[in-house]
């Protein structure tokens, strides 16, 4: 038969995003994809970064992306803090899990949406939004805004949370769980969705692990990669065990997003109740010095996946800052998932996937000429603060 | 004559199939929206779309044949309108002979047909993958729908008259399920599936043009809904038929809020394999004289 | 099937939805909306010029001016984080349709 190339992107209607994917197609099975060109949300955070001081530059890596911006300041201030040498306080602790958890919440709902959206089930799409909003409410009374949540600085959060908030988001929770149970079950049961999803967008255990694909889409394959795992600020405490699919399809990677929001909720919950009395960030001095030269490498778990902070000091401010977020990772592994299906399942595999662009379109790939350094795996372990966890 | 005139351009013909065409998808659209629990535009949006689509400007694009463009929803529109003329809405019908039936499927058949062609007459790739899709369902649809309309039409002698397919339980599915197909609505919204071929064979369409295809959308629901309500729930009088019709839209809403798009494959098997033979069923029953 | 009982529920019940500018939502206590300034009981610090991140706040010591550009303005709340005086100077309010035609008028005295 006779092979065309699709264009998909930079605007298309499945995309929310600007991203342009070359498919080569024969008839209406694609046959493998040709070309993926990021960069068009390039907006330069990186080097913006380098010259502001460390508190304001918190703010502005909150701005890398709009659903997931607590993920990045959490693993700035978790690197800046290394940093410094300091802890911060445990109830800042408790209360970055409990902002961290909810807007996982939301940015797993955000997506699954649009993966029910892309299905064609509109009704689905709006059932879950609506439901979204329990989260995105309970944040803006948490923390002021419904993005760009700015809870977190150097040295704990900035806003503490009292009995009636507390009151308020268990009252939430207990609505949000019930909805994301019955959403489990009509993703798992439905059979307008089973028909689009089941066996679509098969991402092997094998695949999974040669492409270093993170997130809710490596662990529905199997592949046990969550960086909650190395229990940072209180996972530990809070005996997280990580959700677990076994196909490695677009429905696993559904219901898996949203076992981890039923999980979340408990996280959230449990938190609430060990949260304990103190201060929620420590005194420290308004121009922060760190000493210079001084690098560190902080991961978060975020919605999408792992979430890598690379900073390195110059004194009163960031030398660098290299985010790499959890969609670059998975980028590699979409060529594999896209090959041999329809184009019609084209915008179900790529919502699965759940990119954001805001996120990986922050630098711009330059050839550069000169010396070449590789980190390699060590060198990650050790820019870690030493944890060895594989 | 004078009558027959009013029948062919008030009700049900032109100026009614205009209004309640538009009239139903507005409602459509609002009880939709409140089954998601959304507020929705108001019933008479369509009136607005139309009248604003009318006075805007045809683009028309380099690889793109501005005549058909013009004429195919002009042709769909006027074939979802003749089959009006053959429908005994409310008792009376404009024209009406033995055999019609045959015409009113020739002419369900046109007006996919030509949505197809001007999707094909844009150049657009994304317009050609949406018209190849929509002949495919065209030949898909066909198979239920013209095997349900032949069991009816055989119990009337093939002329369009009122008829309650109560006995033919399968027909009267298939019939159900190939309107769905027929007016595009989810599940067989394929050929417009904006997510994945943006707009299918309407994405180069823009003013007068897209109004037109708007309008023979809307007439196309109103005639689908007017021959379910006669051919199959057999109204013989206006209240009968207003009830009729406002129950079969509602079922139409109802099946297109819960259901999500098929794969054109899926919608394929669906209906060859499963829709199909119940409506032969029901055919088989009638040829060989086994009901009630 | 699994969603046909809840559409049937949802088409006779009130929507979610709410036409947006006659009914406003109910904000939340501690929004944070456009910068509210207090010229009466302003020390004229710089503090809160100083600590904004997107350097939206211009202090004139002197003329004892005190000027924010809404269009550069984050809604962070470092500025109210920062300010020394007690009750607070400058405070995030609850407005919140913050936009013009054109940018000089965004730029206020608070």
């Amino acid at each position: 038969m006779h092979d065309f190339f699709l264009p998909v992107g930079p605007q298309h209607p499945a995309l929310i995003e600007p991203v342009h994917m070359k498919l080569r197609v024969e008839g209406e099975t694609v046959v493998s994809l040709e070309g993926l060109e990021l960069g068009y949300n390039h907006k330069g955070i990186e080097k913006a970064l380098e010259n502001r001081s460390w508190t304001k530059s918190v703010f502005l890596s909150e701005r890398v992306c709009g659903i997931c911006g607590n993920f990045h300041t959490s693993a700035f201030t978790q690197g800046v803090e290394r940093l410094m040498g300091i802890e911060i306080p445990d109830r800042a602790k408790h209360i970055r899990v409990i902002v961290s958890e909810l807007e996982r919440i939301h940015s797993h709902l955000l997506c699954l949406g649009l993966v029910a959206h892309e299905m064609g089930l509109d009704t689905l799409f709006h059932y879950i939004f609506r439901d979204r909003e329990i989260a995105m409410d309970l944040l803006e009374m948490l923390s002021g805004n419904r993005v760009h949540f700015s809870m977190n600085t150097i040295g704990g959060v900035r806003r503490d949370l009292d009995t009636e908030n507390i009151r308020k988001v268990e009252e939430g929770l207990e609505k949000l769980e019930d909805r994301l149970y019955h959403y489990v079950k009509v993703f798992e049961k439905d059979s307008s969705v089973k028909r689009r999803t089941k066996g679509i967008g098969i991402l092997s255990e094998k695949m999974a692990t040669e492409m270093d694909t993170v997130g809710p889409c490596a662990r529905a394959s199997k592949v046990n990669y969550d960086i909650r795992n190395e229990g940072y600020l209180t996972y530990k405490n809070l005996k997280f065990k990580p959700v677990i699919g076994e196909r490695g399809d677009v429905m696993e990677r559904n219901v898996v997003r949203f076992k981890e929001c039923i999980q979340s909720v408990k996280l959230i919950r449990d938190s609430l109740f060990s949260i304990p009395k103190g201060d929620i960030a420590l005194k420290l001095p308004m121009m922060i010095k760190i000493g210079e030269g001084l690098e560190t490498m902080s991961r978060v778990e975020a919605p999408r996946g792992e979430l890598a902070y690379y900073v390195k000091s110059a004194g009163d401010r960031p030398y660098r800052v290299k985010i790499r977020t959890p969609t670059y990772a998975n980028f590699h592994m979409l060529g594999h998932i896209l090959k041999g299906y329809q184009i019609a399942d084209i915008p179900v595999i790529v919502a699965s996937m759940d990119p954001c662009m805001s996120c990986t379109d922050r630098v711009t790939l330059v050839n550069t000429k000169g010396k070449e350094t590789v980190l390699g795996k060590e060198d990650f372990h050790k820019l870690n603060g030493g944890h060895h966890h594989d | 004559m004078i009558s027959e005139l009013l029948h062919a351009l008030v009700f049900p013909g032109l100026v009614s199939a205009i209004i309640f065409g538009f009239l139903y998808e507005g409602i459509l659209r609002k009880v939709t929206a409140h089954m998601h629990s959304r507020i929705g535009p108001p019933v008479w949006q369509p009136f607005l779309d139309f009248v604003k689509l009318m006075s805007k400007e045809n683009i028309t694009t380099k690889d793109s044949f501005g005549m058909i463009m013009t004429f195919a929803p002009i042709i769909s529109f006027a074939s979802a309108l003749t089959v009006l003329l053959f429908l005994p809405v409310g008792g009376f019908s404009f024209l009406s002979f033995g055999g019609d039936l045959f015409i009113v499927i020739y002419m369900l058949i046109m007006a996919g047909l030509f949505f197809a062609i001007g999707g094909f007459a844009t150049g657009n790739p994304f317009a050609s993958v949406g018209s190849v899709r929509e002949i495919i369902q065209i030949f898909a649809i066909e198979f239920p729908f013209v095997i349900s309309m032949i069991t009816v039409g055989l119990m009337m002698n093939f002329s369009v008259s009122p008829f309650f397919a109560w006995q033919f339980p399968f027909a009267l599915f298939s019939f159900l399920v190939s309107v769905q197909g027929k007016l595009s609505l989810p599940p067989f919204h394929i050929q417009e599936a904006e997510q994945e071929i943006v707009a299918g064979p309407l994405t180069e369409y823009s003013g007068p043009r897209l109004a037109m295809h708007e309008l023979a959308k809307g007439v196309m629901v109103w005639t689908m809904i007017s021959m379910g309500a006669v051919l199959f729930l057999g109204a013989t009088n206006l209240l009968m038929f207003a009830v009729n019709s406002l129950a079969l839209l509602f079922l139409l809403i109802v099946v297109r809020t819960i259901f999500g798009r098929l794969r054109i494959k899926q919608s394929l098997r669906l209906l060859w394999y499963v829709v199909g033979p119940l409506a032969l069923i029901d055919l088989a029953r009638v040829l060989l004289g086994i009901y009630i | 099937m699994k969603l046909l009982g809840e559409a049937l529920k949802r088409a006779i019940s009130r929507p979610v939805t709410r036409k947006f500018p006659k009914e406003k939502p109910i904000l939340p206590e501690g929004f944070r909306g456009r910068v509210e300034h207090n010229k009466e009981t302003c020390t004229f610090c710089m503090l809160c010029a100083m600590n904004c991140p997107a350097a939206a706040i211009a202090i004139n010591r002197e003329k004892k001016e005190w000027k924010v550009d809404i269009g550069k303005c984050i809604y962070c709340g470092k500025c109210q984080d920062v300010c020394p005086t007690n009750p607070k100077s400058v405070k995030l309010g609850k407005k919140y349709e913050n936009t013009d035609y054109d940018r000089e008028n965004l730029k206020t005295n608070g």
